[in-house]
């Protein structure tokens, strides 16, 4: 009688969650086993495919034959190493500069979140027309400070260019900080003030370890995220810029093609698992970390 | 002391408006360019301002396509998604049964997949059976699927809050799971569902990815972030090849209008949305 009933709950359960399972099997197993599977075979064109096995994908990719792949993953790597500290360390200061109760703080804070709400596209069209070297607003401006005009989307400045247009977008990391630091008991700081601690030092000594698990969670989205780095960077990749030809950039065209860039599913699938080690490495060795992040209940 | 600190504090927070303003004043500023404007230089305002580019007659028949494309992604994505997520966020919050904990385990560790590589295998299967032209379903029916790690998530912590012993006193007065869900659970968490429907617009409005990929063969079915982005390259008409940036820029401004409205009035939920999911994740 009692197996029974435990038998009908967990046939219930599941039932509740079956479009989740479903889903996951569906949009997620069943690709990635696919994927797997191409990774392995070479390809011919899109309607017959060789089904043989073969490393050949990975072995061009390994031997670093394919000298379009070694520059995309290296502007990748690059990109990400710059883009996540500069970021956070803007959003982090943002966030103290915004998280105090003040008039109008409420407001301003929206305000900054505004560029993250303008739809990709359209930010994309937008800075690809104000960093325009002929007439963009920016090189007006700087023209109009007596500078010379940059071309800001050539291959030695498109990578910092892009980074630029990037932290416009920190409004949403900023929300995270901000309730993070709201977290954080003012005895806390009462107690350090009566210490004799300075500002400086409360930030580092207090306020820094306990927004831990924020940065945990900023720091593991943000790898995932920027090593796929694409919507953007396909909207202002030209072909002359190849400082912002990223990875996830390089596999679409090679499975979806472009201009000058020969289709090839099964290699774009190979490439796309070497991503995908790359970034559980990465968030592997955060994790790994994660020891010294300071969870709520230990100070409370 | 204390008023000068603050004094500053706000020509700060003045520089920083401006600073994050920027972009969307050059939109709305280059929308007003009449033709002319957009080869003169140096073009910083309009010479006469114009709103001649909200209904330009080469773009708007097409416009009005895309944008009830976009619509119908984005209800029925809306629909698919409240209503499959609460289910599952249901189970997980309220039901107890093996492999639970494994099953949630694995779906949060799926947003964690890079989506290439599901994506270049999904176009293949879909393409295999018919669904990479003249059709929406590629957008829309995955919403029918659990509807998003984080909407579950967002929806989990809600139910939560609801006391078990509500649940159980309604179970022993011969409620079934079913009734449980629809009497009791739905009519508390109306705010949470309206931030998974805000939260799912939002993403199909910005969406232009997904629509690249599976939309980009048949022209009829673009949404208008395609529509917009397709449109950058330029387009031919009977003048030759033309590239407006003012007409553009003044799409542009059309399509933030939905999205700041929805964000204006739903700003509070949908920021304390983004912090949760960030603090509980």
């Amino acid at each position: 009688m009692k197996l029974s009933y435990r038998l009908r709950k967990d046939y219930l359960g599941i039932l509740f969650v079956l479009p989740v399972i479903l889903g996951l099997a569906i949009f997620t197993f069943i690709p990635m086993g696919t994927s797997l599977i191409n990774s392995f075979q070479v390809w011919t064109d899109f309607y017959n495919g060789a089904t043989e096995f073969s490393f050949d994908n990975y072995v061009k990719i390994f031997s670093g034959g394919d000298s379009i792949f070694v520059n995309s993953l290296l502007q990748t790597l690059l990109f990400t190493a710059l883009d996540i500290p500069i970021r956070m360390t803007l959003s982090f200061s943002l966030a103290l500069f915004l998280f105090k109760d003040r008039t109008g703080v409420k407001f301003i804070r929206v305000l900054c979140y505004v560029p993250v709400i303008i739809p990709t596209v359209v930010s994309g069209v937008l800075w690809k027309n104000i960093m325009n070297t002929g007439n963009g607003y920016l090189n007006l401006i700087l023209a109009g400070l007596g500078m010379e005009k940059v071309a800001f989307f050539s291959n030695e400045t498109a990578l910092v260019s892009f980074l630029f247009v990037g932290m416009f977008g920190i409004g949403s990391s900023m929300i995270l900080w901000i309730s993070q630091l709201k977290n954080i008991p003012k005895t806390v700081y009462e107690a350090a003030d009566i210490e004799g601690a300075s500002r400086v030092q409360s930030l580092f000594r207090i306020t820094l370890p306990l927004c831990g698990p924020t940065i945990f969670y900023v720091l593991i989205t943000s790898i995932i995220g920027t090593l796929q780095v694409f919507d953007l960077a396909y909207m202002f990749y030209d072909s002359t810029n190849d400082s912002i030809y990223f990875l996830v950039v390089y596999i679409y065209h090679l499975a979806f093609g472009s201009i000058g860039a020969d289709i090839n599913m099964k290699y774009a699938c190979a490439l796309s698992w070497v991503l995908f080690a790359m970034i559980a490495f990465l968030s592997g060795l955060v994790f790994m970390c994660k020891k010294w992040v300071i969870y709520g209940e230990d100070y409370a | 002391m204390r008023k000068k600190s603050s004094a500053l504090w706000y020509v700060f927070a003045v520089i920083l408006i401006l600073i994050f303003l920027f972009p969307f004043c050059v939109m709305v500023l280059r929308s007003l360019m009449p033709d002319i404007d957009v080869w003169r230089y140096p073009t910083l305002l309009p010479s006469s301002p114009s709103w001649e580019n909200y209904y330009n007659k080469e773009i708007m028949p097409n416009l009005l396509g895309q944008f009830f494309n976009t619509m119908t992604v984005a209800v029925l994505s809306i629909i698919g998604t409240v209503v499959s997520a609460f289910l599952c966020a249901y189970g997980f919050a309220k039901v107890h049964f093996k492999f639970k904990s494994i099953i949630f385990a694995v779906t949060m560790a799926s947003t964690m997949l890079p989506s290439i590589t599901m994506r270049i295998p999904l176009y293949m299967i879909y393409s295999d059976i018919g669904w990479t032209s003249g059709t929406l379903k590629p957008l829309i029916v995955p919403a029918y699927f659990g509807g998003g790690a984080m909407n579950i998530l967002l929806i989990i912590q809600f139910i939560k809050g609801i006391p078990n012993s509500v649940l159980e006193s309604a179970r022993i007065d011969g409620a079934n799971e079913l009734v449980c869900l629809f009497r009791i659970v739905l009519p508390n968490c109306l705010p949470i569902a309206t931030l998974v429907c805000v939260n799912t617009f939002l993403g199909v409005w910005n969406d232009y990815s997904s629509a690249l990929t599976f939309l980009a063969d048949s022209e009829e079915k673009w949404t208008l972030a395609l529509g917009l982005y397709k449109l950058t390259a330029g387009y031919y008409n009977d003048d030759g090849y033309v590239f407006w940036i003012n007409r553009q820029m003044a799409i542009g401004v059309m399509m933030c209008i939905p999205s700041m409205v929805v964000f204006g009035i739903f700003q509070k939920s949908l920021i304390e949305g983004v912090a949760i999911s960030g603090v509980k994740a």
